[in-house]
């Protein structure tokens, strides 16, 4: 946290390269964009992958920033419309978003500048000893108006949802990634089936509210966009359950697939996004 | 956290930016740029080092200093046209250790409470920039182009100085005009 700032472009650019020996990360990028961005050839996809880890290097590093020092980047909104109904729901409400740019500093951002409280739920670290510093960190540094809790089981955390979301607040749920343990429903992505998690459709369900698809994405040096779609609501059309959920994850994959075609190189999904982009 | 919302000219405000130089310039800018509200709603923060214009420009100055001084320096090892492409990568690995070092030595004296309001940055870049005014001056001894680069560079930080003292002068009334800017409503009000 103490090179010079200036260097900070230079210095990042510089790590990236490192980053790029990581063989797993690197080619779970590259599979992805060979997917997005269908008539890609591979050597184009390696220079992407590279932007992809200087962006996630910038975002890692503006959120430790602000982690440390309370330094905030510059913000705007697209699609505010949404954004300010978000604000004005009545009761609680599902904030649906994915791995992209930094949704940590978009959480404390919103709580800072809104009268609104968020709780986080975030996927555990695999590494218990990461785990547990990540755990401390926002103990630290989440303050009153944001609560984050680590989505171990798929059960683990359904009630306290529930009632968090039932008593007005706003759950920020990340649903672009199936960790091992959640349930899953099945739809399309870029073409390809994919498997997105039904725990926040099933909530909002249950707890009869909307979903606002959130992204923050990185438009440059210290700042920063966050895109509010329109939001999906849940209802009971057939006396099939999971045929109304399919249909609400069929959107979110719609508006997700929207937001990664244009923002590719902020989408920090570093394994295959399916099965047969992996093959 | 002193944010602003949505005034457009609010990205003008000197305490976005680090060097006087850029502050000065920054607040020339901010009497003349027009008095709007942006379309969608944004936040400014008034904080250090907002600036992508300022940090490539003074980052892309070492490099590029860097650069002439190593060429300058290891001319007559090798070939000019191989050294000429070398010495563009080399500073920028060069500059990149430096950083590295400069912050290990920011970190290593700056008390832990002062590193948490971002002081050992502020040592780190200090460090570097007296590193690179020292090695200026050697390189005013040097033939063309170190020395020019090196005068240009010298020039350069005492137009810094000035603006520096300019902008202490200014400093109180620049404080009441950024605090007049600094909060507005919360979103959804």
């Amino acid at each position: 946290m103490t090179i010079p700032l200036w260097a900070e472009g230079l210095a990042l650019s510089i790590s990236c390269m490192f980053f790029m020996l990581w063989g797993a990360g690197r080619r779970g990028v590259m599979r992805n964009l060979s997917a997005i961005i269908p008539r890609s050839t591979p050597f184009a996809n390696f220079l992407r992958t590279y932007r992809v880890f200087w962006n996630f290097a910038w975002t890692v590093a503006d959120t430790m920033r602000f982690r440390e020092l309370r330094v905030v980047p510059d913000w705007e909104f697209q699609g505010y419309s949404h954004f300010e109904s978000l604000l004005k729901e009545p009761g609680g409400a599902i904030m649906l978003t994915a791995h992209m740019g930094s949704y940590d500093l978009g959480a404390h951002l919103f709580t800072e500048t809104t009268k609104r409280s968020i709780v986080m739920v975030r996927a555990p670290e695999i590494d218990p000893e990461t785990h547990q510093f990540e755990r401390r960190l926002h103990v630290e540094t989440a303050g009153d108006a944001l609560r984050v809790d680590f989505n171990t089981k798929a059960s683990d955390l359904a009630f306290e949802l529930l009632d968090a979301v039932r008593s007005g607040e706003i759950v920020a749920i990340q649903g672009d990634r199936v960790t091992p343990g959640i349930s899953s429903v099945m739809t399309t992505l870029f073409g390809v089936p994919a498997r997105l998690p039904a725990g926040p459709f099933a909530l909002a369900m249950a707890a009869r509210v909307p979903i606002y698809p959130v992204f923050v994405t990185r438009r440059g040096r210290r700042r920063y966009r966050m895109i509010t779609f329109k939001p999906i609501r849940l209802e009971r059309r057939s006396r099939d359950r999971d045929e109304d959920v399919k249909r609400a994850v069929d959107e979110w994959a719609a508006d997700l697939e929207q937001i990664i075609a244009s923002s590719w190189h902020q989408w920090f999904a570093f394994e295959p996004f399916a099965r047969e982009v992996e093959a | 956290m002193r944010l602003v919302r949505d005034r457009t000219e609010a990205r003008w405000l000197p305490s976005r930016f680090n060097l006087a130089l850029f502050r000065a310039y920054a607040l020339v800018r901010f009497h003349l740029a027009p008095r709007t509200l942006s379309r969608e709603p944004r936040v400014y923060s008034l904080e250090r080092n907002q600036s992508a214009v300022e940090a490539n420009a003074v980052c892309a100055w070492y490099v590029a200093t860097t650069a002439v001084y190593l060429f300058v320096s290891l001319r007559g090892l090798t070939h000019p046209v191989l050294l000429a492409v070398l010495a563009l990568p080399t500073a920028a690995i060069v500059i990149h250790l430096l950083a590295i070092f400069s912050s290990i030595i920011g970190w290593l004296v700056v008390p832990r409470r002062m590193l948490e309001h971002g002081t050992g940055s502020e040592v780190a870049s200090l460090l570097l920039h007296s590193i690179h005014i020292a090695v200026s001056i050697v390189m005013l001894g040097q033939g063309a182009p170190a020395r020019w680069i090196a005068f240009t560079a010298l020039t350069l930080v005492a137009a810094n100085l000035v603006a520096a003292v300019m902008m202490f002068l200014l400093r109180p009334s620049v404080e009441r005009l950024e605090d007049s800017y600094v909060g507005g409503a919360l979103f959804g009000e």
